[in-house]
């Protein structure tokens, strides 16, 4: 599992930018994430992942209900 | 120091005011009630029982309403408790379950080791989700809530809304966002 492992100010840096490109159109999203620069480019690999995973996501209804557990022994 | 008297109300205005103590109380009251009310609804309908965890979270909500004497006002304040305690259940009941068919598991290996692990499915998805939530919280502790009210609690984007005091439009965009993360961090 790959970990987050982001310092506070990457976080929060990545919770804005997922924002900004969720308000996009996701045909708009591949020319946006081309031009973050500057403090935002390490974070680029790791956005254009999370987005290549929306579409994904939404038809499969991902984590949509909980899976059935089965009982735990006595 | 025992709560047992103490009216749940009395509890939640006492976190307002800082006392941390308190919160824990909170915590182990709507633990208890909903881990009995699960495992006493799983009793009834079996091990191939579906566990509604809506309906769960509602009914101890009732339940504690008029046994600690939880006021109208603070039903939004229950709510917001209720997900992470409902979590907890269902973590401690996947592990329980896990356990259970891992024990079985070895008595059947030599029978078949598909069945053990499809049906594991379920329990691994829940604790993959539980511990990828410590991951969420780096980037927004509000991700967290939503998933365990959203996912574990099974409630409406509405009511999650009204008890994190946001609109229902911030609730399905975190709920989008946590989803990604989640859905990335389970790929792994």
């Amino acid at each position: 599992m790959p970990r987050l492992d982001l310092n506070p100010h990457s976080a929060a840096a990545l919770n804005r930018l997922l924002d900004q490109a969720l308000d996009l159109e996701p045909s708009e999203r591949e020319r946006w994430l081309a031009n973050l620069s500057g403090e935002y480019a390490a974070l680029k690999p790791h956005l254009q992942d999370l987005l290549s995973r929306a579409a994904g996501v939404e038809t499969s209804d991902f984590l949509g209900t909980l899976p059935k557990l089965g009982a735990p022994a006595e | 120091m025992s709560e047992q008297g103490t009216s749940l109300t009395d509890l939640i205005h006492r976190v307002h005011d800082g006392e941390s103590g308190a919160l824990q109380s909170i915590f182990e009251l709507t633990y208890d009630e909903l881990r009995r009310l699960a495992r006493n609804r799983l009793q009834t309908a079996g091990r191939a029982g579906v566990l509604d965890t809506t309906c769960l979270v509602h009914e101890c909500y009732l339940r504690l309403a008029t046994a600690k004497k939880l006021a109208v006002a603070d039903r939004i304040h229950f709510f917001r408790y209720a997900g992470r305690a409902m979590r907890c259940v269902i973590v401690d009941m996947a592990r329980g379950a896990l356990r259970s068919k891992r024990g079985n598991g070895e008595r059947l290996l030599s029978l078949s080791t598909t069945i053990c692990e499809s049906t594991s499915a379920a329990e691994e998805e829940v604790l993959r989700v539980h511990e990828a939530l410590d991951d969420l919280a780096q980037v927004d502790p509000r991700l967290v809530q939503v998933v365990e009210m959203r996912y574990f609690a099974g409630m409406t984007e509405a009511d999650i809304a009204t008890a994190l005091g946001v609109t229902d439009r911030t609730i399905r965009r975190d709920w989008e966002k946590a989803r990604l993360l989640l859905a990335q961090a389970l790929a792994g």
